[in-house]
């Protein structure tokens, strides 16, 4: 496949490798930020391969992840109301709300259905005029578009049965609230690429300039990381603290300014509960009013001030393994009490957390 | 979630409501919205997600970093 072969090419690696290790003269924390970096590397055993020196920590890029359990219970409770369906990606059914989780209220009767993209849940709304379609909107500035561009559809067309429980995400502030907590590790980060085809660079320039720290907006291949990790260890080796552009096939500086407009037409900016990390202020973003007739949380407000105060697992260690302090085998209920199949925390089950990796591509510990 | 993959656009629908094609992952077709890259033509490589084409992949801009590589590929070879 174009574009994809070439990045996971063995001999572009170890030549990579060699360049690294004839780089690096001292120990290094780099923290890759998105939940698809880190799959790549658990797959491709990029941690065995690389140098003693560098230190890779997983970051909290994973939108299942993030996304609070008092979100899930909502969507729990919606699609359990008559003559409603909640949408959702796939990734979201299996993830523990404080009692339940979506798969176990689609095999409860619940009406959940699983979408590719929010486009099928607009066609869904459609197709049946006489149910409500709630699409569970998660997801970092990546998929923040593909949201906006559907409500803004539907309210072309007045298509009044379709409607939003949001739960996006922005990443600049929660790499602000990483580098202001006192334990920070990180020497540098790889940003995460595809937020940035939308995004851009100029939102990373002031933080690596605040906080003198390299930022390099890395891909998802295993080339992609590994050379993203070499433009790091060539900045922190020479004492520099730059925003660079490792994925400049994919990535330009201002990024996809349709999409970041139709982002702001839509969405405004508002503070945001991360699971397992707390309130991040400005890190979230939420209909503006003049959407309120497509917003679940406006339209379902009397079903959803019932609802109880949502609890996670106390076993669980997610809000530590978000925030690179621990690694997902370092948890005593990894694999045991937590699987894939029976997770504790949402980390296990999405196909960007950090402990569905562990657990997935791990056979020797890391 | 912010997976995205490239596949090739093979042909651009100007029928429907919204900007649609027919983009190849290796041979598997799939209809995808281009209203966020609505300059894209047939052939042209796009990242896909979540149904939707968020940038056009270049090759020139790709090839702008291959140099370094390259240079480190060299030094590998006896």
């Amino acid at each position: 496949m174009r574009h994809v072969d070439e990045y996971r090419d063995p001999a572009r690696i170890k030549a990579l490798i060699a360049e690294i290790s004839e780089t690096v003269s001292r120990p290094w924390t780099i923290m890759e930020v998105c939940g698809g970096q880190t799959h790549t590397i658990m797959k491709y055993g990029l941690k065995q391969i690389l140098p003693k020196e560098i230190t890779l920590l997983h970051g909290p890029g994973c939108p299942v992840c993030v996304t609070p359990p008092a979100l899930i219970d909502q969507a729990i409770a919606l699609c359990q109301q008559p003559n409603v369906t909640v949408c959702t990606f796939g990734d979201m059914l299996r993830v523990p709300g404080t009692e339940s989780s979506l798969a176990l209220a689609k095999a409860r009767g619940g009406d959940v259905r699983i979408v590719y993209s929010p486009l099928d849940a607009l066609a869904l709304a459609q197709a049946e005029p006489k149910r409500v379609i709630v699409f569970f909107a998660i997801g970092f500035e990546t998929t923040a578009p593909t949201t906006a561009l559907t409500v803004y559809q539907a309210k072309q067309a007045g298509l009044n049965n379709f409607t939003l429980l949001v739960s996006h995400v922005r990443v600049p502030p929660a790499l602000t609230a990483l580098l202001n907590s006192s334990d920070a590790e990180m020497d540098a980060f790889l940003g995460a690429g595809h937020v940035c085809t939308v995004m851009g660079l100029e939102e990373y320039e002031p933080i690596c300039a605040h906080y003198r720290i390299p930022i390099i907006v890395t891909g998802f291949e295993p080339a992609d990381i590994l050379e993203g990790v070499l433009m790091c260890v060539q900045q922190l080796e020479t004492q520099r603290s730059n925003l660079e552009n490792q994925y400049r096939r994919a990535v330009t500086w201002s990024g996809n300014q349709a999409a970041r407009s139709m982002i702001t037409n839509v969405f405004e900016i508002s503070d945001q509960e991360w699971r397992g990390i707390g309130l991040i202020e400005q890190s979230g973003l939420r209909l503006r009013p003049e959407y309120a007739g497509h917003d679940a949380s406006v339209r379902f407000a009397n079903t959803l001030q019932d609802q109880p105060t949502a609890i996670a697992s106390n076993e669980c260690i997610s809000g530590e393994v978000l925030r690179g302090r621990k690694k997902p085998a370092e948890c005593p209920a990894f694999g045991t009490r937590c699987t894939p199949s029976r997770p504790l925390g949402a980390p296990m089950v999405s196909s960007e957390g950090a402990c569905a990796a562990y657990h997935r591509y791990a056979a020797v510990p890391v | 979630m912010c997976l995205a993959l490239p596949g090739e656009l093979i042909d651009i629908d100007r029928g429907e409501a919204l900007h649609v094609g027919r983009v190849s992952f290796a041979g598997t077709l799939k209809r995808v919205c281009l209203a966020y890259t609505p300059e894209a033509v047939p052939g042209d490589y796009l990242l896909v997600h979540a149904g939707f084409s968020i940038s056009i992949v270049s090759q020139r801009r790709a090839d702008a970093i291959v140099v370094d590589l390259n240079t480190a590929l060299k030094s590998d070879l006896p």
